[in-house]
This record gives structure tokens, C-alpha cells and sequence, in this order.
């Protein structure tokens, strides 16, 4: 009887998630054959086109691919600062005053549901292309993810450690560094490294928009269809994000690996610390700062420039507070647009990750090699921001919402593998060995024995995911995939303010309630 | 030294008052052991003292000034003169027994020297004091993470013993620890106290532990004080009826 309710609820859930693809599948007007065909035919564009790779003028294109890192570097370095402040603001430990929690909360709200392409945008229509315009937009958008990350860290360690330094009447300042700063450590890592591989891939996202680093340079080889030249550069990109990868996972395991028992001190002196970790602990200081001005240094910031243009922003900031109130159907019905892209992308790569992931994982990877060739294949695929993967496909099969979709399925396929890759990869390998002695097949062993027991961390994922997965498509928009990012790509280049406002209010809005009904659902079904 | 008067908490979701109306004078130099079972009301009275929790009215006086509802430096001020242990032993895990033990001076440092840890030298010596007499001194430099429960709580103490507190409050120092762990705990609370004078007030459990330590037993039951009096008089029934209600 239990068997049988489960069996109909789960493929009820199924039959709802199949109607909700449907649905999209219908508003967006898609054509499944051609979406069949879009993926060999992009591959067969690939490898026909892109392949072998140019080196010619990999000497004009490598202060490209540092710009991008110091990018990535003095944005993430910047937004940590404020993001640690914006979330001690935002924690009621800290801050008593609850309009300020809120206050604070909204702003970050707001900046982190534009995505990261139409802040340059909007910035680059008040200040003009430059360096600067790409470094705000960059630090904008990181700040608003992280300072939630850090918030909830910040929650769940003030919900007890701090009490001691309060009780004994401590100054906040005081318990800021000596009790929340120590534990922080972690999950500050965690997060900084994480947010500084996402921040490589928007700086390179940053340059279609004239920011400089190593997009702008992609742009222009696809555009003189120079693609052996670009594949260069992918590559070079591929690189980057996976040697970033590397060294952070490195400092991961560093850091927050339980410390062992200190050596005893051989002097008689009584110290808070052993010598040579406050020696180190003060070395680290002037090395990060020497890293960090290197990056400002070699970012050549146009900071004259951009100051010079700070006086247009209140005028155009008046011109925005005009709305177009006949924008808002035509708008809303856009976003519908590039939410239902942002679902389809979504499922349908989840779906593909489903498969890769039980390929891939190590604990039940039926064949190693293809095991290996899936692991790899991701984690190329992730190293390439989509706004990339979309202008290949552009060049491949023209624009168009299949084009989008297609993009979409890529980039969830990439983010959502690893993922499932990494939960299965935490379960006990005692259920396999127990299924397999008792002569079970791999898909046995998969949809009976794993499915259950990671069902529950793959439906946060995808939770999790969705809200990238409408931001992402909202950001192809921009370069012509169709959805709200197209027209108000449009807006910006006619100078329409009001549309402009019109449109970026209802970006705002609804995906901070996209991203309040996530962590609903999460909190509430999962 | 304290006095409690007529002190009620009560609080919202759920609506539940959990204190009716407690009388309590406590004189220097005793060693107060709180009893009751779980949701007795312990963790409340011993929390509205250093104002953790605000009780919602009576009256509290610390050395003859009221001391309810009191913010800002006043309360930095009074808390600075009150230690307390803390079940959990709530210790910052990712530093070490050093800097745990010093946090208890934070709070009588400027905010200059405070923010940046900066101890003084009879600081660090009274730190290290405090770790020999609880046995502590070679982990000195470990991470608080490292140790066991029972070294944890004893860091717990010195950390407490580090404010030169004139009043010691314990929320169930023992109640996660093992019976040798527990035993050494209470010995060096104990000792500790006695050498330098304190008053303390502490929660715990168990009925043995209480009369074995205790210069002065209270039994709370259902936020009302039942029992006031010496370990000698805390007879068994009595206590049954602390804990069961019969």
C-alpha cells in the first residue's frame, strides 16, 4: 500500500515537472526536432570550424587573460570588505536596529538579481565604456551573493559562540574580531574562493561590453570569424578557471582542515600564540596587499575618467525615474519569456546531468575511462562562461530562442553534473557493496539503491539552480537570444529611460521573488 | 550581594510564563547550587541576572544598585563583574586555549586595545596561572576544537575566572560530560571560588553533585523556589518532589 502512494506520487511529480517543460515548450514555440538536432550540429559546427587551435597571435591576446584575473582579483578582494560589513549590518547580533537589517538586506537584495551584463550596461550608459564602469558592475553584483553567504554564516555561528564575549561584557568591536571573525574563517574562505571563480568567469563576460579583458577579444575573433584564433582563447580561459580551481580547492583543504596540536613553545615567555604564527600571520598582511595593488595596477583604472562622468549620474538618474507604465505587459510577458528559457535550459540539463552524474561518479562509474572523458568534458564546459558558449552557437545556427535554450542546457548540464558528481559521491559505499553481493545491475544499484538517498540534496541543487538558470537567461538576452535581456538590450541603445526602468524594476522584482520562493520551497518541501 | 525580588519572565511564542514571582537574596561567599528539572525555570533566573535574558518585571540589585533593564556601558560595566560557564562551554573553537581564556578580559579593555587583542603582560601571566591550576598549561597554544568535553568546560572556567568576576553564574556546567570529567569541573569551580572569595550560582541536575558541593541548595520547580535551605536538609522525598511533583 505505501510502495503503491509512493510509486503515484512520484510519477505524479514527474507528469508535473513533463507539463511545466510542455508548457514552456509551447509559449517559447520551440521546435523539439530542432532542438534535437541543434546539439550535433553545433558540435560538428565545432570541431569543423574551431579546430586546430591558432597560436598566431597568442602574444597580443596574453595581457588580455591577466587583465581578466586582476579583474576577478580586485573585484572579489573589494566586495569581500563590504560584503562582511553589509552582512554584520544585516545580523541582529550585531546591528540592534531592525529598519537597518532591512534597509541593508533589500539594497543587497537588489544588487544581486541584476545580473552582472546589465549593470554594465546601465553603468556604461552613464559613465561610457571603460575599465571602471566593468570593476563596479563586477564588485555591485558579487557584493549582493556574497553578503547573503556570509549573512547566513554569520547567523549560525552568532546564534551561540558569541554569547560568552556578551556575558562578559564585551564591546561589539570585541566580539566582532575575537569571537565571529575566528570561526568565520571557513566559511569566509569557502565563499570568497568560490564567488573568485564565478568573478573569473563574469570578467570575462565583462568585455562584450567593452570593459576590456580576454571577452572582448573572444567577441572579436567570432565576429571576423577568426575561430581558430578564439579557440586559442577559450582555451586559454579553460586554463585559467581550472588552475583557479585547482589552487582554491588547495587552500580549502589548508585552511580549514582541523589544526593539529601545536609544538611547545621553547621559550620561557608567555604568549598568546607561538612566534611563528604571529610572525606568519603578520607576513600574510603585506603579501595580500601586494597582490591586491598589483591587480589595481595592472587594471590601468580610467578613475579620471570616470569621476569626471560621476556629475551625469544624477541627470540621467532623473530621466530614470520616468516609467513607462505601457511597458509593463510587453515586459512581463518577455521575462515569462526568459523564465520559461531559463526552465526548459534548466530541466532538460538536469536531466542530462542525471545521466552523466551516475556515469561519472566514482563509486559507481560503470566504465573508468568513460568515467574520466565525462569528468573532463564538464569540467571544460564549465570553464566556458555561456555568454561564450552562446556566441559559438550563434555562429553556429543563427539566433533565436533555440539557440538560448540550448546554451541554457549546456551551462546547467556543466554546473548541475558536478554537483551530482559530488552528492553521490558522499554516499556510503557500504549501500553499493551490499547491493551489488546480491547480484543487482548498475541501473539496479542506481535507481534503487542511490536515487532515494540523493534525491533530496539533487532537488536543492536544482533549486539552487534555477535562480542562475533565469539570470543566465536573462543575460543571453542581451546578446539576442530573445526574453526581457533583448529588449531591454533594445531600450538601452535607443535611450528609451523609460522603458528602461520599466524593465529593470520588473528584472528586480521578479527574481527577488523567484529567489524568495526558492529559499521557501527549500526551507518548507525539501 | 544579590537580591531577587518578586521576579517574573515571561515569554511569547509560545505564551508561557516561566518565572512567577522569585524571591532570592544571595550573601557573599556562597556557593549556591541551583536544582530542578528541565523547564524549572534554572536557566531563566540564572540568565536574567547578567541580563542574557530581560526579565519582564521584579526587581534584580547587584551590590544594592538595581540592576533590570540596564543597557549600553552600565550593562558592559555589570557584566564585566559577573563570570559565567556555559553548558556548551560555547568556546571559539578555531582559536586556541590561550586567546579563549584572555576573551574573558575583552571586556574591560579600551576599544583600541580590545579590537586588537593587545594583552597585557600581567594579563598573559594571569591567563597562564589560571591554566597550571586547572592543569591546562601544555595545550596552551592547542585549538579549543582539539580538546575533550571536560577540557573544554575547564578552559570554560578560566575563561570566566579571567574577569576577576565578584559573581560566578554556571548554566549546567556538567550536564554533558562524563562522571570523572564532571567531578574534576566542580572540584576546580570549587576551589577556584573559594581561593579568591566568589559568590557563585550554579545550575545542575544532579541531586548528589548539589549536596557534595553546595553551601546552599534551591529547589525550583515550575519557575517557584520550593526548597531554600542547606545540602543537610534536602532530604530524598524533597527532593522527589523538586523533580516529580509528588
Amino acid at each position: 500500500m505505501y510502495e503503491k502512494q509512493m510509486r503515484v506520487k512520484f510519477w505524479g511529480n514527474v507528469l508535473f515537472v513533463a507539463a511545466i517543460v510542455a508548457v514552456c515548450f509551447f509559449y517559447l514555440q520551440l521546435d523539439p526536432l530542432r532542438l534535437l538536432t541543434a546539439a550535433p550540429n553545433f558540435a560538428q559546427y565545432v570541431a569543423v570550424n574551431f579546430f586546430p587551435p591558432s597560436f598566431a597571435n597568442i602574444q597580443f591576446h596574453l595581457p588580455a587573460v591577466l587583465h581578466t584575473v586582476a579583474f576577478a582579483l580586485v573585484s572579489t578582494a573589494v566586495a569581500t570588505v563590504l560584503s562582511f560589513i553589509a552582512a554584520l549590518l544585516m545580523s541582529d547580533v550585531i546591528m540592534p536596529y531592525a529598519w537597518v537589517r532591512w534597509l541593508v538586506r533589500f539594497i543587497m537584495a537588489f544588487m544581486r538579481n541584476i545580473p552582472v551584463i546589465i549593470w554594465v550596461q546601465l553603468m556604461v550608459f552613464i559613465f561610457g565604456i571603460g575599465s571602471m564602469v566593468g570593476l563596479i558592475a563586477l564588485i555591485l553584483a558579487t557584493t549582493g551573493f556574497l553578503s547573503r553567504s556570509y549573512s547566513n554564516s554569520i547567523d549560525e555561528i552568532a546564534a551561540k559562540r558569541l554569547e560568552p564575549l556578551r556575558a562578559s561584557g564585551a564591546g561589539v568591536f570585541a566580539v566582532i574580531r575575537h569571537g565571529l571573525l575566528p570561526e568565520f574563517v571557513p566559511s569566509w574562505v569557502n565563499w570568497t574562493l568560490f564567488t573568485f571563480e564565478l568573478s573569473i568567469r563574469a570578467s570575462a563576460v565583462l568585455g562584450m561590453v567593452g570593459a576590456g579583458g580576454i571577452g572582448v577579444v573572444i567577441q572579436t575573433q567570432l565576429s571576423l570569424r577568426r575561430f581558430n584564433e578564439a579557440t586559442t582563447l577559450i582555451l586559454m580561459l579553460i586554463l585559467i578557471v581550472l588552475l583557479t580551481e585547482f589552487v582554491t580547492g588547495y587552500l580549502r583543504r589548508k585552511v580549514i582542515a582541523p589544526a593539529t596540536a601545536g609544538k611547545p613553545d621553547k621559550s620561557t615567555k608567555i604568549r598568546v600564540m607561538p612566534l611563528r604564527m604571529q610572525v606568519f600571520r603578520w607576513g600574510l598582511l603585506p603579501v595580500v596587499m601586494a597582490v591586491f595593488l598589483f591587480g589595481l595596477w595592472y587594471l590601468q583604472l580610467d578613475v579620471a575618467r570616470f569621476v569626471n562622468r560621476l556629475s551625469n549620474a544624477p541627470r540621467v538618474l532623473r530621466l530614470l525615474m520616468d516609467v513607462n507604465v505601457d511597458m509593463i505587459l510587453p515586459g512581463l510577458q518577455q521575462f515569462m519569456v526568459s523564465f520559461a528559457m531559463g526552465v526548459v535550459g534548466l530541466v532538460l540539463g538536469g536531466l542530462l546531468a542525471l545521466v552523466l552524474a551516475f556515469l561519472a561518479a566514482d563509486n559507481i562509474a560503470p566504465w573508468r575511462p568513460l568515467a574520466i572523458a565525462i569528468k573532463t568534458f564538464v569540467s571544460i564546459v564549465r570553464a566556458v562562461p555561456s555568454l561564450v558558449i552562446i556566441l559559438m552557437i550563434v555562429a553556429a545556427i543563427g539566433l533565436g530562442y533555440t539557440t538560448g535554450v540550448v546554451g541554457l542546457i549546456i551551462s546547467s548540464m556543466g554546473y548541475l553534473t558536478k554537483a551530482f558528481i559530488a552528492s553521490i559521491e558522499e554516499q556510503d559505499k557500504n549501500i553499493i557493496t551490499a547491493m551489488r553481493s546480491t547480484g543487482a545491475k548498475w541501473g539496479q544499484i542506481v535507481i534503487h539503491g542511490l536515487l532515494p538517498a540523493v534525491a533530496t540534496s539533487f532537488l536543492a541543487w536544482v533549486a539552487i539552480r534555477l535562480e542562475t538558470s533565469v539570470a543566465e537567461s536573462i543575460t543571453l538576452g542581451i546578446v539576442g537570444a530573445g526574453g526581457i535581456g533583448t529588449m531591454l538590450s533594445r531600450a538601452i541603445r535607443q535611450i528609451d529611460y523609460p522603458t528602461i526602468t520599466v524593465l529593470i524594476l520588473i528584472i528586480v522584482l521578479c527574481m527577488m521573488l523567484l529567489e524568495w520562493g526558492v529559499s521557501w520551497v527549500r526551507r518548507v518541501v525539501l | 550581594m544579590l537580591e531577587i525580588r518578586n521576579l517574573v519572565k515571561s515569554f511569547t511564542h509560545p505564551d508561557i510564563e516561566v518565572l512567577h514571582g522569585v524571591d532570592l537574596t544571595v550573601k557573599a561567599g556562597e556557593f549556591v547550587v541551583v536544582i530542578g528539572p528541565s523547564g524549572s525555570g534554572k536557566t531563566t533566573l540564572i540568565r536574567c541576572i547578567n541580563q542574557l535574558i530581560t526579565a519582564t518585571s521584579g526587581e534584580i540589585y547587584f551590590e544594592g544598585s538595581p540592576i533590570n533593564g540596564i543597557k549600553g556601558a552600565k550593562l558592559r560595566k555589570l557584566r564585566t563583574q559577573i563570570g559565567m560557564i556555559f553548558q556548551d562551554y560555547n568556546l571559539i573553537y578555531r582559536s586556541n586555549v590561550m586567546q579563549n581564556v584572555l576573551h574573558g578580559r575583552l571586556g574591560q579593555m579600551d576599544t583600541f586595545r580590545s579590537a586588537l587583542g593587545l594583552y597585557s603582560a600581567e594579563d598573559l601571566k594571569a591567563a597562564h596561572e589560571l591554566l597550571v591550576a586547572v592543569g591546562l598549561e601544555e595545550f596552551m597554544h592547542n585549538k579549543a576544537q582539539t580538546l575533550s568535553g571536560g577540557q573544554m568546560q575547564r578552559v570554560g572556567i578560566c575563561r570566566a575566572m579571567m574577569q576577576n568576576p565578584k559573581l560566578l553564574l554556571a548554566d549546567e556546567p556538567i550536564s554533558s560530560l562524563d562522571p570523572a570529567s564532571a567531578r574534576i569541573v566542580l572540584d576546580q569551580i570549587k576551589s577556584l571560588t573559594k581561593a579568591r572569595g566568589l559568590t557563585s550560582i550554579i545550575n545542575l541536575h544532579q541531586v548528589d553533585f548539589a549536596k557534595a558541593y553546595a553551601s546552599r541548595i534551591i529547589g525550583l520547580r515550575l519557575g517557584e523556589i520550593v526548597f531554600d535551605g542547606p545540602p543537610s536538609e534536602l532530604t530524598d522525598s524533597m527532593a522527589d518532589y523538586i523533580y516529580t511533583g509528588a
